[in-house]
């Protein structure tokens, strides 16, 4: 059988598949922490042990996120968006519209019927779209990122933040801790005010249903009540974070079939 | 260093004394070895510097740095900067055709291109020019005007005797020759010309307009002439005229033959090269030769169309670019390439020249000022615009506006809006700063790249 690698080097997490005849045989994910060519080494050496094959079984292996230039074993670096739009349709090929929740950026893609992307809108030089915007809040509260969601479904009295932006956003969450405010309420308001910042993004290519969250922020069950009062209700793929490393994985194996024909 | 002065278009013939001032200017410039190496694989990278043509070019612009740089060693007594002002390019040329005492630049166009271009060594300059009093990160002083008062700062151009400029593109132009006057003493000129043209007016100039502009240039002129003690005639300066639009008509033929190519003959990374070669303010040899340069660039690009070569591959998506190619960085074009995006056009470039002309060469200038697209507010801009997509057939327009620029960031999203509305094609709307290699993010711009071609293959797919 041929294996195909696909790497997803994120900002906070590296994901991983092996793919092999459409299907996932293994996944990983680590974190990237700050050199993001030692964890795309050790991402690999961590998925060909778990699938129990070795480097020679692998045709090919794509890769999408940061470090393009760091990473020797890539054949090709794909765009997050492309990986996105190629992932989402192979887990769900109805999708028209994807919002993908990443640590360092956010972006709305719309794909057409045969899944090519038609438009898209990105933010990726405010954190305020972001899965960091959460990062920092979290660590303000001292909880578990993974925590995030979980505890704000328990809000009962959200708070508004009346900014957009997470640097602000950061010195409104501590005045909240100031005054006494509980953490799950604070939390629903930042969730609020994400879902509020990617609505803006989705009103700019126009949501066509079906839709559908990925990236880490796919996670965070809080924000997708939070998207879902704001009309946005989007499925969440199992392993949401992993959606960008399948689609890596797909175009591997595209470009293999491509070489083999030529 | 004889390498990378081959690959710019020196041949053996030339004397040893021109060699010997390239030497002592990249010395001056700090041009190391380690540089000329990086400057070889830069232009074999970003540039087909295989076609002589364009050798030929680039040695035009290396010999134009070397003049102004040695200006004064040469003997020239006044030395005139021009910066953002209409018809400069034209009045150098006759200023120096006149008199070998006088030199006049514009801008710092070869600067820009052999320092950025060539050896990607502009960083420092920005900085410094930061250091002293433009600081880094403020929006108002785009990097532009960095790379006019870096070079003074660091003393690698002589001071000149006067700057000229107009506050008609940026009233930054004129903001930063104020300040250079402050701290250098330098005499500031200033031509009046103004945007506030009736909406009527457009798409034509306008006569009260270039009426002022006229009259406040031939000011200038006199002024030069009181310095100088030589006169310019108007004979003189309709002959320079005649000159350059040859040289125009010949990067026009050959921007045509760039625009119907498929594969994409050559890469917009050269866009630059062709307005240094507008810019230039050599004497009216000079100005012959660089037409000859691009008369034989033209033959060879015919030649390589004939083998079936292009820098994008066949069938790219076409596209409209709003605003120049970087002007100290090719990265960015090259990117275009790479990702499979064929530029074929640039909106600074695609201005309907005027209908209307004069014999007054001073008239002439200043109605040929008010065309080109950076000159035109929005109403007179967008449709500019949206007649350039139409004749180019593009699949898409990429705006990567100058983020430092007045003139351009206003209209970025009404352009945007427009023509989505108007032609159906992507637009996508990129941030950058066109002096500035610093703006430069790889994986964010490949990432918008990527996504803008699957929009218009997308796109495209559903018209057909």
């Amino acid at each position: 059988m041929r294996y195909f690698i696909g790497i997803d080097i994120g900002s906070e997490f590296s994901k991983g598949v092996i793919t092999g005849e459409g299907e996932i045989l293994t996944q990983i994910v680590i974190p990237s922490g700050i050199n993001y060519k030692t964890a795309a080494l050790k991402l690999r050496d961590e998925l060909l042990k778990s699938a129990g094959i070795s480097e020679e079984d692998i045709a090919c292996t794509a890769t999408t996120g940061h470090g393009e230039k760091l990473i020797p074993f890539s054949s090709r670096h794909i765009s997050t968006a492309l990986c996105c739009a190629k992932g989402i349709r192979h887990v769900f090929p109805e999708v028209r519209t994807v919002l993908d929740i990443q640590g360092q950026s956010s972006q709305v893609i719309k794909l057409s019927e045969k899944g090519r992307i038609s438009d898209h809108s990105v933010n990726d030089i405010c954190a305020s779209g972001s899965g960091y915007f959460l990062t920092v809040v979290s660590n303000i509260l001292q909880i578990d990122i993974n925590d995030v969601g979980p505890l704000s479904l328990k809000s009962s009295n959200p708070v508004t933040f009346t900014t957009g932006c997470a640097v602000f956003g950061e010195s409104e969450a501590i005045s909240r801790v100031a005054e006494g405010t509980p953490k799950e309420d604070i939390l629903a308001g930042v969730n609020n005010a994400l879902a509020s910042r990617l609505a803006s993004l989705v009103n700019d290519v126009g949501m066509e249903m079906p839709c559908a969250v990925c990236g880490g922020g796919g996670l965070n069950a809080g924000l997708i009540k939070s998207l879902a009062g704001l009309g946005i209700e989007a499925d969440v793929p199992p392993n949401p974070q992993l959606i960008n490393a399948i689609g890596a994985a797909c175009f591997a194996e595209e470009y293999s079939i491509t070489a083999d024909n030529k | 260093m004889k390498e990378l002065l081959k690959l710019c278009g020196f041949t053996d013939k030339e004397p040893e004394t021109e060699l010997a001032r390239i030497e002592k200017v990249f010395k001056r410039l700090g041009i190391t070895d380690e540089d000329i190496e990086t400057g070889k694989q830069r232009l074999h990278k970003y540039y087909d510097i295989d076609l002589q043509g364009l050798r030929k070019v680039f040695r035009l612009i290396i010999k134009e740095l070397v003049n102004a740089i040695l200006a004064k060693e040469d003997g020239r007594e006044k030395l005139i900067y021009g910066f953002m002002c209409p018809g400069i390019d034209l009045l150098g040329s006759a200023f120096m055709t006149k008199s070998d005492k006088v030199f006049s630049i514009h801008h710092s166009w070869a600067f820009h291109i052999v320092i950025g271009c060539i050896f990607g060594k502009i960083v420092p300059v920005l900085e410094d020019a930061e250091k002293t009093w433009l600081k880094a990160g403020a929006v108002a002083h785009c990097a532009n005007v960095k790379t006019i008062a870096g070079p003074l700062s660091m003393g690698l151009f002589p001071n000149p005797d006067m700057l000229v400029t107009s506050a008609y593109t940026c009233e930054t132009s004129s903001k930063t020759l104020d300040i250079l006057h402050e701290l250098y003493d330098i005499p500031v000129w200033y031509i009046d010309h103004f945007k506030d043209r009736a909406i009527t007016e457009y798409p034509g100039p306008s006569d009260r307009v270039a009426k002022l502009t006229a009259e406040s240039i031939k000011r200038f002129v006199e002024k030069v002439q009181s310095i100088t003690g030589f006169e310019i005639e108007d004979d003189l300066l309709i002959q320079v005229k005649e000159t350059k639009r040859k040289l125009e008509k010949a990067i026009t033929e050959m921007r045509k033959i760039v625009i119907n190519s498929d594969p994409l003959l050559i890469s917009s990374s050269h866009e630059n090269i062709w307005g240094c070669l507008l810019s230039l303010t050599s004497t009216i040899d000079g100005i012959e030769e660089a037409t000859d340069a691009i008369n034989m660039l033209c033959n060879e690009l015919k030649e390589k169309a004939a083998r079936g070569e292009g820098d994008v591959e066949k069938g790219a998506p076409r596209v409209l670019a709003i605003c120049p190619a970087g002007q100290t960085d090719p990265r960015l074009e090259y990117l275009l390439c790479e990702v499979g995006i064929a530029v074929v056009g640039i909106d600074f470039t695609m201005g309907e020249k005027s209908k209307k002309h004069s014999d007054d060469p001073y008239l002439e200038m200043a109605l040929g000022s008010q065309q080109v697209s950076l000159e035109l507010p929005p109403y007179g801009r967008i449709p500019l615009i949206i007649n350039a997509c139409k004749k180019l057939k593009v699949n898409g327009v990429l705006d990567r506006y100058h983020v430092g620029c007045r003139a351009v960031v206003a209209d970025a999203l009404l352009i945007e809006e427009a023509v989505k509305k108007e032609l159906g094609i992507p637009v996508m709307v990129m941030e950058w700063e066109n002096f500035d290699p610093r703006s430069y993010n790889h994986q964010q711009f490949k990432n918008r790249l990527e996504i803008f071609r699957e929009m218009m293959i997308e796109n495209t797919g559903n018209k057909s």
